[in-house]
């Protein structure tokens, strides 16, 4: 009966008014308030305190990333004492030491940058490829969808790491560029190679939603053209899930770099990164735990920043979730 | 005076004048300019759209990269049709007869399968580029679903004026914010909304607003696709009177599609009945209402509910048995034959054609005979 | 009263003549981030055996809370139950311990409702499903059960019952799936069925099949039938009474005969105006202006104040009877005929007592 009773309800809350949702018969028109719907979600997002929690986060680790040297308390990371390996922290170097005995606060905070730069250029990466061959599979069906959504499903059949694992091993002994470095650039690239497929998904159904949706028709039936109709009406409604799912990526992207890296495959020494942290911490996490736990600490809070606001983001950009 | 200001821009819309204040003048005289034209361009009755033939088909298709067709769905199969200019045709039938394919193929959304849409005597079909365009423009459609038929994530104004940023030539540049509020005001919401979202609106105002899209082209011909049966029941009243008041002013010829008869009977000056992806039959609305001779259409007149309690138990009762058929795959000769109570062995061999036998206007029955199924109120 | 006893036939107690339920001054709110909404605001109704009620109103007007409020499945939050009793057969259900009123649900109340598709489990077959209701409240077997089922199916005339017990919801069109939904509540012989627009999302000439079926069932049983529609020709062919719901009050109640020939309420009267029938082309439809209020925002006095065409405001109000500011109460206005307007005598024309 459950189904049964859910439905009913729902229909009720329409009925009743208690949700303005898109199905909602008795919608305010009195306020003078002309919101878009974004502004609407932007209302809702205001609200929600698992939003603040991901942006004050999202905002500090940017910073960190932007300018390390202020919350490093102005210490280089890498002026070490090997006098100093393995200290635990105190009240001046509040995270201690690390093995060759540089202050590992400056070290966890100086991380944050290639941590982001990689997950914020993967999801690009991913978003550019997601929605390109989402949009092209979706608009036009037929053949092309099928064989896009084949090389998509490809790419399902090879698990990110694996895949990412495998490219930046052989990657150094190839000639392409970027590729070839084992940087940052490599690295996203590596990630969005094998990480684009769910944006694509994405994009391909909303695409088809919106396609079949009845002021496509309006538009169609008046005869605008098919790059209008793509750009007023099938893109900007498309786009909302993809933001969130970028949001929440950017968090999983960072993860991934960091295992990437614990692997031995990612970043290399000398850069300074939070998977390169943990993977030298961890031999010495008996005398010295804090060599793991704030690199990981710091990594969970950013990948936990990203999924939060993703979604707070989700929860208000559907409208028949908003009450 | 003391009421709210939420009811009062469609109070003032639903009152019989066409709207209230100095709006009235300048909306009208720009409004109107489009059925000087529409004068200028032909006489009142003459034929605008002639379907001829009408069929459509959808491929039933399997597999994963490479499509293979495995059936045919018949959703339109051999539909005729006449609409006339300022008159308005009916097309009634239950769900999943072809009706909104049809309204379709009439808009040039879906290409037909097979058949022939004259437009003021040219073939949509083989119309392209600029000749398409035009027609596009003389030829509006009014959906359903008020929720689904606006783009959540553009202003009315935009949606109003979308038309124009196709057909430049409609509207001058500078006064389109003019003529989308003085359109908002005709079809009677507050013409300061024009920057408001869809979504702000009850669904009757969301109707109009897709009715005034559709005018922004000046159209000869709107097709309206279940336009009311959305709508709350004393919605649907203000929207019907709507159209009407439009028509008479601008000239417009309608083709109202819809499941309800009581609405179809009130708007339209002929009703076609539509079974199974053809026209079983067509006349005036007093004809087919009156004197129905398919036995679809009796039992489906039948069926509607009367409003009288004087009336109730006096109409002629008649239970169509089992389910429609599917369109993948009708019946041979009369599609009708498998419920009907009067099927004979030729209906099974010979499809009936849609003829006059005798009942004043045609009937696609070997059978047809004239019954008087809904009494007519005693006044 | 002391226990019920719902093992009887519905039949045998029909003509006793005291009314199987009473909804007394039901109110439900729902509470909501940005405010309460009174979705219900005092409604009372009964219903007899072998009655016929039918709750006519729009979206919005209440009348599905209603009916959700008697079956027990509102969803508590955000709905709540602020005031009013449902009397079944003479108890207050809402002062009932949870099991009890399980009890009464389903052999006591049923309810089938708009959406048979999405009401039915898509991964059971219908057979199974109507042979629940016997598994979990008479403890039948298995093979009893789908005996039963298959009654039940001939009953609500499915061809070929037998066959086609073994089948999935989807396997049914609109028509047939209603059906299996009126076979599963009414498998229990319940004293009442709650009808939630049942045919609103069917073609008319299968309404007029499941209506037919519903008229039968209830001539068979003798069970009290609550309708809840906006379709003025199906309460008019179907129900003995009528209750005008709007903006979650009942402003009018009588028989169907005397509401519809003449009604007392403006709202009920514009609503009749409105609509065009199918008996004649009629000519221009007077509609009632605006839209259904939203809930949260009920107007003050009379609800339906700022959309009607008989209100009295200011001076030209009799003293008391003010529409902007005095809430109008549900009177008696004629002999069997109530309604809540100041001027229901006016919109009669008959003189005011």
């Amino acid at each position: 009966m459950t189904d049964q009773q859910q439905l009913d309800l729902r229909k009720d809350e329409v009925e009743a008014g208690t949700t303005t949702g898109l199905a909602s018969p008795s919608v305010d028109v009195t306020s003078d308030r002309q919101n878009s719907l974004w502004s609407d979600a932007w209302g809702e997002l205001k609200r929600n305190p698992l939003f603040w929690i991901g942006a004050v986060l999202g905002v500090l680790f940017l910073v960190m990333a932007i300018v390390p040297q202020v919350f490093a308390r102005g210490v280089d990371p890498r002026a070490c004492d090997l006098a100093n390996s393995k200290a635990l922290p105190s009240a001046q170097h509040w995270f201690g030491y690390d093995q060759q005995g540089c202050d590992y606060l400056a070290n966890v905070v100086y991380g944050a940058r290639s941590s982001l730069i990689i997950g914020v250029t993967a999801v690009l990466v991913v978003l550019v490829l997601g929605v390109a061959v989402g949009a092209i599979a979706g608009y036009y069906g037929g053949v092309t969808d099928g064989i896009l959504s084949r090389l998509a499903d490809i790419f399902y059949a090879l698990p990110l790491i694996l895949g990412a694992l495998v490219l930046l091993r052989v990657g150094p002994s190839t000639d392409i560029p970027i590729i070839n470095s084992r940087g940052p650039g490599a690295v996203a690239i590596a990630l969005a190679l094998f990480g684009w497929m769910t944006a694509m998904r994405l994009v391909r159904s909303q695409v088809i939603a919106v396609k079949s949706s009845d002021y496509v028709a309006a538009a169609r039936a008046m005869g605008a053209s098919g790059r209008r109709i793509l750009v007023r009406h099938i893109l900007p409604n498309a786009v909302a899930p993809v933001l969130v799912y970028a949001t929440i990526t950017i968090g999983v992207l960072i993860a991934a770099e960091a295992t990437l890296t614990y692997l031995g495959v990612g970043l290399q020494r000398p850069a300074i990164s939070w998977g390169l942290q943990i993977e030298a911490g961890q031999d010495s996490i008996r005398s010295a735990p804090h060599l793991v736990l704030f690199p990981s600490l710091i990594l969970t809070l950013t990948v936990m920043a990203f999924v939060m606001m993703g979604d707070a983001l989700r929860d208000a950009l559907d409208p028949r979730q908003r009450a | 005076m003391s009421q709210p200001s939420e009811h009062g821009a469609t109070a003032a819309s639903s009152l019989p004048a066409p709207v209230p204040g100095q709006h009235e003048h300048s909306s009208l005289t720009k409004l109107t300019s489009g059925v000087a034209a529409t004068g200028a361009r032909g006489e009142m009755g003459e034929a605008l759209l002639e379907v001829r033939g009408l069929q459509k088909h959808f491929p039933l298709t399997q597999g994963i990269v490479f499509k293979r067709t495995v059936g045919h769905v018949r959703a339109v199969d051999g539909v005729d049709l006449t609409l006339r200019r300022g008159e308005t045709v009916g097309l009634v039938g239950e769900s999943g007869c072809g009706k909104s394919t049809v309204s379709k193929l009439i808009v040039a959304l879906e290409k037909p399968t097979a058949g022939s849409i004259f437009f003021k005597g040219r073939d949509v079909a083989r119309m392209g580029g600029r000749a398409l365009k035009d027609y596009r423009r003389e030829v509006q459609i009014i959906f359903q679903d008020p929720y689904a038929s606006l783009n959540p994530r553009m202003t009315v104004g935009d949606i109003v004026a979308e038309g124009w940023s196709v057909h430049a030539d409609v509207a001058p540049k500078k006064g389109r914010l003019k003529r989308t509020q003085e359109l908002l005001d005709r079809v009677g919401l507050n013409p300061d909304y024009v920057n408001r979202y869809p979504h702000q609106f009850s669904g009757g105002q969301r109707q109009r607003i897709g009715i005034a899209r559709a005018l922004a082209l000046q159209p000869e011909v709107i097709v309206c696709d279940e336009p009311v049966s959305a709508l709350d029941v004393s919605v649907q009243a203000q929207v019907v009177n709507l159209l009407e008041d439009l028509q008479d002013e601008l000239g417009l010829s309608y083709l109202f599609i819809a499941h309800d008869l009581s609405v179809v009977r009130h708007i339209s000056d002929r009703v076609a009945v539509m079974y199974l992806g053809s026209i079983v039959e067509e006349g005036t609305a007093d004809e087919v209402y009156s004197s129905p001779s398919h036995p679809y259409t009796q039992a489906l007149l039948s069926s509607v509910p009367l409003h009288e309690p004087a009336l109730r138990g006096q109409k002629d009762r008649i239970l169509l048995q089992g389910d429609v058929p599917s369109p993948a795959d009708p019946p041979s000769g009369c599609r009708f034959r498998t419920r009907c109570w009067k099927a004979q062995d030729v209906c099974a061999t010979d499809p009936p054609q849609l003829v006059d036998r005798g009942q004043g206007h045609p009937s696609a029955c070997h059978f047809a005979e004239a019954r008087m199924v809904v009494p007519v109120e005693a006044e | 009263m002391t226990n019920l006893d719902l093992t009887k036939p519905t039949a045998e107690l029909a003509d006793q003549g005291t009314p199987l339920l009473e909804v007394d001054d039901l109110h439900v709110e729902f509470r909501t981030r940005s405010g309460p909404v009174h979705a219900v605001n005092g409604v009372s109704y009964s219903l007899a055996a072998r009655e016929t009620l039918a709750i006519l109103g729009e979206s919005g007007s209440g009348k599905s809370v209603s009916a959700q409020a008697i079956m027990g499945i509102l969803e508590t939050p955000p709905a709540v139950i602020t005031g009013g009793g449902i009397w079944f057969q003479g108890r207050n259900m809402l002062e009932m311990p949870a099991e009890e009123q399980r009890k009464i649900r389903g052999p006591g109340i049923s309810m089938i409702f708009q959406d048979a598709l999405s009401s039915l489990n898509p991964v059971y077959s219908v057979g199974f499903q109507i042979g629940e209701m016997f598994r979990a409240h008479r403890g039948m077997g298995k093979k009893e059960a789908r005996k039963r089922a298959v009654e039940l199916m001939d009953r609500v005339r499915i061809p070929a019952a037998a066959r086609r017990v073994d089948d999935y919801p989807h396997q049914f069109s609109g028509g047939m799936r209603q059906r299996v939904m009126i076979a599963m509540a009414i498998a229990l012989d319940p004293r009442i069925l709650i009808a939630d627009e049942p045919t609103t999302a069917l073609d008319v000439t299968v309404q007029a099949q499941v209506m037919d079926l519903l008229k039968d069932l209830q001539e068979e049983t003798g069970m009290g039938l609550i309708l809840i529609t906006h379709d003025l020709g199906v309460v008019n062919e179907v129900a003995d009474n009528v209750a005008v719901m709007y903006a979650g009050e009942i402003v009018e109640r009588g028989t169907v005969d005397d509401v519809f020939t003449r009604p007392a309420h403006p709202y009920t009267d514009g609503l009749m105006s409105s609509v065009p029938q199918v008996e004649s082309k009629g000519g221009r439809l007077q509609p009632i202006v605006g839209q259904p209020p939203n809930l949260a925002r009920i107007p003050s006095g009379c609800p339906f104040h700022p959309r009607c065409s008989r209100r009295r405001l200011g001076a030209e109000a009799a003293p008391g009877r003010e529409c902007s500011t005095d809430v109008p109460p549900l009177r008696l206005v004629v002999p069997g005929r109530e309604a809540a307007c100041h001027y229901s005598e006016e919109v009669l024309g008959v003189p005011a007592q």
